[in-house]
């Protein structure tokens, strides 16, 4: 394995209609590690997945996957949205979500594959859900959908996996569960990068943390960032000069570079 | 214009124009909450879905008879939204896709009951055709009579629930958490929705109601902010547009008066889509240009400031500069005793000591800032303070320099400059 | 009665069903609305130009107008932040009402009117023939066209079944492959128009609505998969069609706007059943 960060955050900027929401994002995620994305509620956890993804066009900064831009290493990297980003309703089983998994943009009209169903099968049976291959997925409960989710990233058969909160509505014993499966991932040398925000069991899951408060409070092994006073930081709120200059920038529509100005 | 004499003077001008610039102005204002509170489709669909009661009213009285017709569109509009509703609340189909469905499934049935009037051989049969794409110069004073009573009915309805509407318009969510019935006011609010869609019917037409229900409201908040301000001019503007489309349907009355308001609303849009105060393109791209200004003459004068603060040097040979001034900038500079010219040298004046200093003090406090409090590495704070330097004003200054504690130097060891 | 009739009926609920079921699964069920309102500026000013009902003039115009629609919709929301329905509705009423205009000025230019625009013309659509080349079958010509079309539709959702089905599930995950939404979006959005502009004659403005959205949204209540929800589509839409034609012939009435109203019949018929359904187990639970 390489020495290059998995992920690698370069003075990433980001904002809803113009009003920052992640202020100069800059920090490495290492490789084979299973890192915590921890914050409040609202903090950007999830805009920052969205960034390093491509699902949002940041205002500055970049984001390197394994030393590389985004489109060139995708079939490397797999993402778990939050749950509640699609529509249960939608005709399809739970062997159709986790096939989706198998999809690949340069071949989406060549059809799906004896190996494909093998690995959508293998995938389902990790996540223990093969019993319920045939159901709508409406009628599962909610930590049911979460781990077709996670067989959907496994079927993509990456080796960098972001999750959105997956253990949102998850009970124990599920959550357990999928949290060996992803302590397995990592042993296999994946890197497991995991959006929470419950902070009583971060300090055991994650090997690395990135503490997040509209700004970076801190990221590193677990054991610095879980500071008293680090923790106090980023649950103690909003910063008054970045949310009153984040008002500026919407209200008078500046720009956050100026023009022609990379980051190198 | 002799022509247009004649039409002023004919006996109903007066009469119609009046009226439906009432009319069209009530329909706005309730238009202004659906806008507000995102349901802006809605009148689109109940405006489709009333044509079975238009048909059928039509059909019950045997002419075109204004109050039954009336009474037909309002039970049919609140069928179309109870039905939305119940598909919505039974099925897990989306709101939007209910809409589309009464929409055109009521549509049909209306098409079903217009066919059946115009093989009726009823007398008035092909009056029914006013009431699709409006045909205001149509109306007798009795129809507007009729249409004015519920205008005014709709118009005591929205000023008595008023302050509720506007609580809820605002914020769902807190007024539904300090014990608002939300859903009351829903009510109330579909069936004024209904009530004002059936009123414009013989003057714009059921087709293209929809529109001034949006279209006023959605300019009207590129013009304001201010709830009443919004009611004013969505008011206003969906009059004036009523009053051409009445002009027109008097001069040409082949033409349907519905399409032609519909039209001038659409020309006000665009309008207002490049001038108004609050949106506009052309607002937006000036705050762009002023912005470039601002920053090209605070990167000047902080350049020469810079220079001094190297070599104690007020006095430069403009040629001789790195990165030359625009002339605007340079206009700027000279008319606010930053600098003074002489021939071809200028010299720094104490003003454009002054803010240059300032500008260099908030870039250094926002790279300190950015490497304490954002924990960020120091050789990649620079790009940051190069923009936020000109958006820190004194209040933000007094801000940064408390948080920091009134710092000696930035994370590249250089002084941070405060005034002697 | 006339076969060629309900022929054509049929086959263009068929595709114009087919194509609105992305949009349905999308929540884009009002777009369907939008877009059969705003191709009409297009079709006027193709028959103005061309002089005629050539075909390929309408699809220009009306493609170039449906792209019109979808631009100014988006331009208000992003730049002038006009809230996303309200974008909807300003534009399609604005583009319907230039078309009205068009049509009651250049009454006499083209064979369009005000009616036409609303009802369709499907009674006349079996008139006019053509002598299929090698045989001697006369064929309507809406019903050359509107089966044209039902094989474009079919051809291309099969070839795009899967970019249609996953970034309408999931847009956010499509992109995270390297699938992109927008193409699909414009593509999902151009098969609509394009099957719009052939119905529009067929059935009226407002009736492909109900084509498109109806036997879709009704298919959607009773199907599991996504293949099965298409074929329930396909046989809601050819039943609605059949029966509604034949109430039609019965009462005399617009065949269109019949057409329609069966398909909301059906679909209420579904909701009924299926809320009887959930109460019954409920009753027995209680005895
Ligand atoms: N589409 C949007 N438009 C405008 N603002 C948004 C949008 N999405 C998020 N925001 C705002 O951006 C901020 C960060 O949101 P984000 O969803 O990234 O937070 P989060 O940390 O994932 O929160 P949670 O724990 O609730 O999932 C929030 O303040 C939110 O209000
Ligand atoms: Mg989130």
């Amino acid at each position: 394995m390489s020495n290059v960060p998995a992920i690698d955050i370069h003075n990433l900027t980001a904002s809803y209609e113009r009003k920052p929401v992640l202020w100069e994002i800059d920090c490495q995620f290492p490789q084979g590690k299973l890192i915590g994305i921890v914050g409040p509620n609202g903090s950007g956890k999830t805009t920052l997945l969205k960034n390093i993804m491509g699902l949002m066009k940041p205002d500055s900064g970049y984001v390197k996957i394994f030393g590389d831009k985004l489109n060139k290493v995708r079939h490397r990297v797999s993402y778990v949205p939050q749950r509640e980003s699609v529509d249960w309703d939608f005709p399809a089983d739970v062997m159709d979500v986790v096939l989706m998994g198998r999809y690949n943009p340069k071949k989406l009209f060549s059809r799906i594959t004896q190996e494909d169903r093998d690995i959508a099968i293998e995938a389902l049976k990790r996540v223990n859900m093969l019993e319920f291959s045939k159901r709508h997925i409406s009628q599962l409960s909610g930590g049911q959908q979460q781990r077709v989710f996670i067989a959907r990233s496994l079927a993509q058969q990456a080796d960098l996996y972001l999750m959105d909160e997956p253990f949102v509505g998850v009970d124990a014993a599920s959550e357990d569960a999928i949290l060996s499966l992803l302590t397995e991932m990592k042993n296999n040398g994946k890197t497991v990068v995991i959006v929470h925000h419950d902070l009583q069991t971060a300090y055991e899951y994650f090997d690395y943390i990135a503490l997040l408060n509209t700004r970076l409070v801190a990221c590193g092994p677990t054991e610095e960032v879980f500071t008293s006073e680090l923790l106090q930081e980023a649950y103690g709120g909003r910063l008054t000069v970045l949310s009153r200059i984040g008002e500026l920038i919407a209200k008078k529509d500046f720009p956050v570079r100026e023009k022609g100005q990379k980051d190198n | 214009m002799d022509s247009l004499w004649t039409y002023f003077n004919h006996p109903n001008f007066w009469w119609v124009l009046a009226g439906t610039t009432f009319l069209s102005a009530i329909s706005a204002l309730v238009g202004t909450f659906t806008y507000l509170q995102r349901k802006s489709l809605m009148g689109d669909a109940i405006a489709h879905g009333i044509l079975p009661g238009v048909a059928g009213g039509f059909l019950l009285a045997g002419e075109k008879n204004a109050l039954i017709i009336m009474i037909g569109a309002i039970v049919w509009g609140l069928l179309t939204v109870s039905s939305i509703d119940w598909i919505s609340r039974k099925t897990h189909l989306q709101n939007s896709t209910a809409m589309a469905v009464v929409l055109s499934a009521f549509f049909g049935l209306g098409m079903m009951l217009l066919t059946v009037v115009q093989t009726s051989g009823l007398p008035d049969a092909s009056g029914i055709n006013s009431f699709l794409f409006g045909q205001a110069a149509s109306m007798l004073p009795e129809d507007l009579l009729v249409y004015s009573v519920f205008a005014i009915v709709v118009a005591f309805v929205l000023a008595a629930i008023y302050p509720h509407l506007s609580i809820i318009s605002f914020d769902r969510a807190a007024a539904q958490s300090i014990g608002f019935n939300v859903r009351r006011i829903d009510a109330v609010l579909s069936i004024l929705v209904v009530a004002a869609t059936a009123i414009g019917i013989q003057s714009i037409g059921l087709i293209l109601m929809a529109a001034l229900l949006i279209t006023p409201a959605a300019i009207a908040r590129m013009w304001s902010s201010r709830l009443i301000g919004m009611l004013l001019f969505s008011g206003a503007i969906a009059a004036f547009a009523a009053g051409i489309g009445a002009v027109i349907s008097f001069t040409a009355p082949a033409m349907p008066t519905g399409p032609w308001i519909v039209l001038v609303l659409f020309i006000f849009t665009l309008i207002s889509m490049v001038i108004s105060p609050q949106r506009g393109l052309l607002k937006q791209f000036r705050q762009q240009k002023k912005n470039q200004n601002i920053i090209l003459r605070e990167n000047f004068i902080k350049r020469l400031y810079h220079q001094w603060e190297k070599s104690g040097q007020t006095t430069f040979i403009l040629n001789e500069l790195k990165d030359k001034p625009s002339k605007r900038t340079l206009r700027f500079a000279l008319q606010n005793d930053w600098i003074h010219q002489v021939g071809i040298t200028i010299h720094l004046s104490e003003k454009g000591l002054r803010e240059g200093r300032r500008i260099t003090r908030a870039h250094r406090l926002w790279e300190l800032y950015l490497s304490r409090t954002l924990r960020m590495r120091d050789d990649h704070v620079h790009p940051s303070a190069e923009v936020m330097e000109h958006l820190i004003g004194d209040d933000l200054e007094k801000e940064l320099l408390r948080t920091l504690g009134y710092p000696q130097t930035d994370p590249h060891q250089r002084d941070i400059p405060y005034e002697p | 009665m006339n076969t060629w009739v309900l022929i054509n009926a049929v086959v263009i609920a068929l595709s114009c069903s087919l194509a609105g079921a992305f949009l349905v699964l999308r929540h884009r069920a009002m777009l369907t609305d939008a877009i059969s309102h705003a191709v009409l500026p297009g079709l006027v000013i193709a028959f103005l130009i061309s002089g005629s009902r050539n075909t390929t003039a309408m699809l220009i115009g009306a493609f170039v107008f449906g792209f019109i629609c979808i631009f100014l919709v988006e331009f208000f929301r992003r730049y002038v932040r006009i809230t996303d329905d309200a974008s909807i509705g300003i534009t399609f009423t604005s583009l319907f009402a230039i078309g009205i205009i068009l049509v009651s000025r250049y009454t006499d230019r083209i064979d369009l009117d005000q009616e036409c625009v609303l009802h369709g013309e499907i009674t006349y659509s079996a008139l006019k023939r053509i002598v299929l080349p090698g045989t001697n079958w006369a064929v309507p010509q809406t019903f050359i066209s509107a089966m044209a079309m039902l094989i474009i539709v079919s051809i291309l959702i099969t070839i795009g079944y899967r970019g249609l089905k996953i970034t309408s599930f999931n847009p956010d995950y499509a992109t995270s492959i390297g699938v992109s939404v927008t193409l699909w979006h414009y593509i999902s959005g151009g098969i609509a128009s394009m099957v719009t502009i052939v119905s529009f004659e067929a059935v009226g403005a407002i009736l492909v609505i109900a084509l498109m959205v109806i036997p879709a949204a009704t298919a959607w209540l009773i199907s599991k998969r996504l293949p099965a929800m298409l074929l329930n589509t396909t046989l809601l839409s050819v039943s609605g069609s059949i029966f509604g034609y034949g109430v039609a012939i019965w009462l005399n009435v617009s065949i269109a706007g019949s057409i329609a109203f069966l398909l909301g019949i059906q679909l209420m018929m579904v909701v009924l059943v299926k809320v009887a359904a959930r109460r019954l187990p409920l009753q027995r639970a209680t005895k």
